[in-house]
């Protein structure tokens, strides 16, 4: 594992449910100290491919690796990553303090410097004055924030976020925003799966967009909206919804079609195709 | 990641923690534990009493057959556990919470070995105690030193095997249930074939049939051997060689065990699990014809939503089973002797109102949960609420309890005049139960889930509304069923020199002004308690 190896690889993976592919053989490779964005409407597969990279789901087929670990090493891909659920995984009956240590405590980390670390993630995050109150008396942005520290705490080099503002209020979403923007400056590297546009514009490096199980776009945030069909001054939401909204049959047929660009890795382009796919995700590619 | 005692110790901890708090907020519950504790300590002094007659009574050389003796506790002990750890491991120690957090920490393996180890705190401790006194007891009735701790011993390797080996069925019926559409399925039913079984061996006395032949396959094996070791440390003759290969082969059970059940709750945690669809076609939709021209829509949709909840969801009629025990021991004594008793339509009657006024009025405001913000924005949310819930019992109840009623009355020895008024009789219980429900519900409504079993929550009435429910559909039944209960309706009759039938006919009347007292009182206090609802 080299220093400019990706973080995150994945080749041809794929989840099927009774034959039914729910991840449709998507490739990634996403560049340490980067926040790749995540993005595709309600059960395009976004969560079933977060299961299968944070090791909690086997993939059908395909290969994918996190830090050059294969997911298939439960244990070593655990070493590497943090993950943080759309319902944060926290016991109500733990106080938020107790829930902290007891993760720091299940990830072996010495509780004198690991102490000092959660009392100040929970300053950063206003929860200090709550920090010994139970779980079960947190609203739901607290949990949500609860849950991101304990993501966070034993510093793994690849985060897992899935909704990470979800339910809260406009401050909260900056303050965790603002750390998320933080770990990059650390060089870790940030999956970040969410619905909320703004946040992936202002975060991600690159933004992938999943629909129906396929990466049907991916490129730097700029690049995407640069080469949209909808014209120069469109933006995420405009290519969101051009890439979400065709059924796949439809994007075959399309002269802008992914399918007629190519995969990851093929250099060959479509006729007629003005956007290109390379397996370079720092360039535009719509696929 | 190897399992650490670090961090095994800190999940049973925590477990252990987290448990004492939840049943902190739960006075019940609580109060139900500490029943329970206070009606196991006469067992325990029993256990213990019995350890040392029973060493006494070997030292004696009275025993004609210890070896058979010691052999047939073994494997008592051993299916006793078994039991309890397969019903354990079924309904909570296999669910961990936060799955997905702690498996992205920790190991499945090390999450399993945190699990055993509260589980041991908590359960298995106390145990152990209890055995170590047994032991005790037993040695110093059998006069011998080392009958103590190899009792001891036998009995904490059996119980641990035991309890090894009801996870490991717990794991396999889960891990089947994960897998298989059909197994999915058919849970329900096969709870309730078991359910019902295992009252039946409970009520009628048919367990040494059943756990006779289990006895007699499982005595000659390792299992039963390992009693031979305790008849060995008394003094008396025995099989060295069966006593040590039973210890040996129990405890290499146990070796196996460890990896076997790391196995399976891996495979069981990491399981896709099954994409369970829930389609309903419209022609399914219980609002059809049968129902247009019968009742109003506003009611009418209110009783599709109960029926459809109640088939989806029938966790939250758990309070309507209940009643249902009434029946174990008529129902058991017809199916033996092949005959239809004079009580039993009689009780049919009565638990047949109970269940109906259970299954779906008892909580009117409450059974709306999220929905009930909206509910009572609507034109006339009393109506629909209490008629709704009202009709969705009876219209079920009725016709059930009716004809139950007819059938079995008409195969009682009871006269068919008296067959005619029980059922009419039972058809004025079953109308006003839930009537009689709607208004102790509304007083006593219960919005938030409960824990019904550790992994499942579920809207149910609250106990206390249950209890005083029951309380006065019994009250409201008691004229109609004693006035049909052929000794007391004889009794009164020849006191009063009136005919079991007239007898029969004032029970009915009597019932009819109570059910109309407590029934209008109730519903009117239920339609005007949704009426004047507010959120607050």
């Amino acid at each position: 594992m080299t220093d400019d190896s990706p973080a995150i690889t994945a080749s041809g993976l794929t989840k099927t449910f009774d034959a039914d592919p729910v991840v449709d053989g998507i490739d990634l490779a996403i560049e340490q100290g980067t926040v790749y964005g995540f993005l595709g409407p309600n059960g395009a597969g976004k969560t079933t491919t977060m299961r299968m990279l944070t090791t909690l789901t086997a993939p059908t087929s395909g290969d994918a690796a996190i830090m050059g670990t294969p997911v298939a090493d439960r244990d070593g891909v655990r070493e590497h990553v943090g993950y943080l659920p759309e319902e944060p995984p926290v016991f109500d009956e733990l106080t938020g303090r107790e829930q902290l240590r007891y993760f720091a405590r299940l990830r072996d980390l010495p509780p004198e410097p690991t102490g000092d670390r959660i009392d100040r993630w929970l300053d950063r995050f206003d929860l200090a004055a709550d920090a010994d109150r139970r779980l079960d008396d947190y609203s739901k942005g607290m949990r949500q924030k609860i849950g991101l520290i304990q993501a966070l705490l034993h510093e793994p080099e690849v985060v897992f976020l899935d909704e990470p503002t979800s339910g809260l209020d406009p401050r909260a979403a900056r303050t965790v925003i603002d750390a998320i923007d933080d770990l990059t400056d650390n060089g870790q590297t940030v999956f970040l799966s969410t619905h909320i546009l703004s946040v992936v514009e202002e975060l991600a490096d690159t933004v992938g967009v999943l629909y129906e199980g396929r990466i049907v776009a991916e490129g730097a945030p700029d690049d995407l909206t640069e080469t949209a069909e909808s014209g120069a001054d469109s933006t995420l939401e405009d290519v969101f919804l051009s890439v979400t909204t065709e059924s796949p049959t439809a994007r075959d047929e399309s002269p802008t079609s992914r399918d007629e660009s190519t995969g990851s890795g093929d250099e060959s382009t479509g006729s007629g195709d003005e956007s290109t796919a390379t397996a370079d995700p720092a360039e535009s590619v719509e696929r | 990641m190897a399992v650490s005692w670090s961090r095994t110790r800190a999940i049973g901890r925590t477990e252990i923690r987290r448990r004492w708090r939840t049943l902190r907020d739960n006075p019940s519950q609580l109060l139900g534990i500490a029943i329970m504790v206070l009606f196991l300590l006469p067992a325990v002094a029993a256990a213990v009493g019995g350890a040392f007659v029973a060493g006494q009574f070997l030292r004696s050389g009275d025993a004609t057959a210890p070896i058979a003796a010691a052999r047939t506790g073994a494997v008592a002990i051993w299916l006793a556990t078994t039991a309890f750890g397969g019903i354990r491991g079924y309904t909570s120690l296999l669910d961990p919470d936060n799955r997905d957090g702690l498996l992205t920490t920790i190991s499945h393996r090390q999450l399993l070995a945190g699990i055993l180890l509260a589980e041991g705190a908590v359960i298995g401790l106390p145990t152990v105690v209890v055995v170590a006194l047994a032991a005790v007891t037993f040695g110093v009735g059998a006069g011998s030193v080392v009958a103590a701790p190899i009792m001891l011993i036998a009995v904490s390797l059996l119980a641990a095997t035991g309890f090894a080996t009801g996870l490991g069925a717990a794991l396999l019926i889960k891990n089947g249930g994960v897998r298989s559409r059909l197994l999915y399925r058919l849970r329900t039913v096969a709870f309730v074939i078991g359910f019902a079984a295992y009252f039946w061996v409970l009520f009628s006395s048919t367990a040494d049939a059943v756990l006779g032949p289990l006895l007699g396959v499982l005595t000659p094996t390792p299992i039963g051997w390992v009693g031979e070791s305790v008849v060995l440390a008394v003094g008396l003759d025995a099989s060295v060689f069966r006593a040590a290969a039973g210890v040996l082969l129990t405890a290499g059970g146990l070796l196996v065990a460890v990896p076997a059940l790391t196995r399976l709750s891996g495979w069981l945690w990491y399981a896709d699990g099954l994409e369970t669809t829930h389609t309903v076609s419209a022609s399914a939709a219980p609002t059809g014809g049968l129902l247009s021209g019968l009742l109003p829509q506003p009611i009418r949709g209110v009783v599709a939503v109960d029926w459809a909840r109640a088939r989806r969801a029938p966790i939250s009629l758990s309070y309507a089973i209940y009643p249902l025990f009434v029946l174990v021991t008529p129902v058991i004594e017809t199916v033996e002797t092949g005959t239809v008793g004079g009580l039993f339509p009689i009780l049919v009657a009565f638990c047949g109102a109970w269940v109906t006024g259970a299954l779906f009025t008892l909580n009117v405001l409450g059974n709306e949960g999220a929905v009930l913000p909206a509910t009572v924005l609507t034109a006339s949310p009393e109506r629909a609420l209490v008629g709704g819930h009202v009709a969705a019992g009876v219209l079920l109840g009725l016709p059930v309890t009716a004809l139950a009623v007819v059938v079995l009355g008409v195969l009682s020895p009871n006269p068919p005049v008296v067959v005619a008024t029980l059922t009419a009789g039972a058809a004025i219980l079953t109308v006003s139960a839930p009537l009689i429900a709607t208004g102790i519900g509304a007083a006593l409504p219960r919005h938030e889930a409960v824990s019904v079993s550790r992994s499942t929550e579920a809207i149910i009435p609250s106990t206390f509304g249950f209890l005083l429910y029951s309380a006065v559909v019994s009250i409201v039944s008691l004229p109609v069923l004693l006035a049909h209960t052929a000794p007391v309706g004889q009794f009164v009759g020849d006191v009063l020199g009136l005919s079991y039938v007239s007898i029969a006919l004032v029970g009915i009347g009597l019932t009819t002004v109570l059910a109309a007292a407590f029934s209008l009182f109730s519903t009117l206090f239920a339609v005007r308690t949704v009426r004047k609802y507010r959120l607050n």
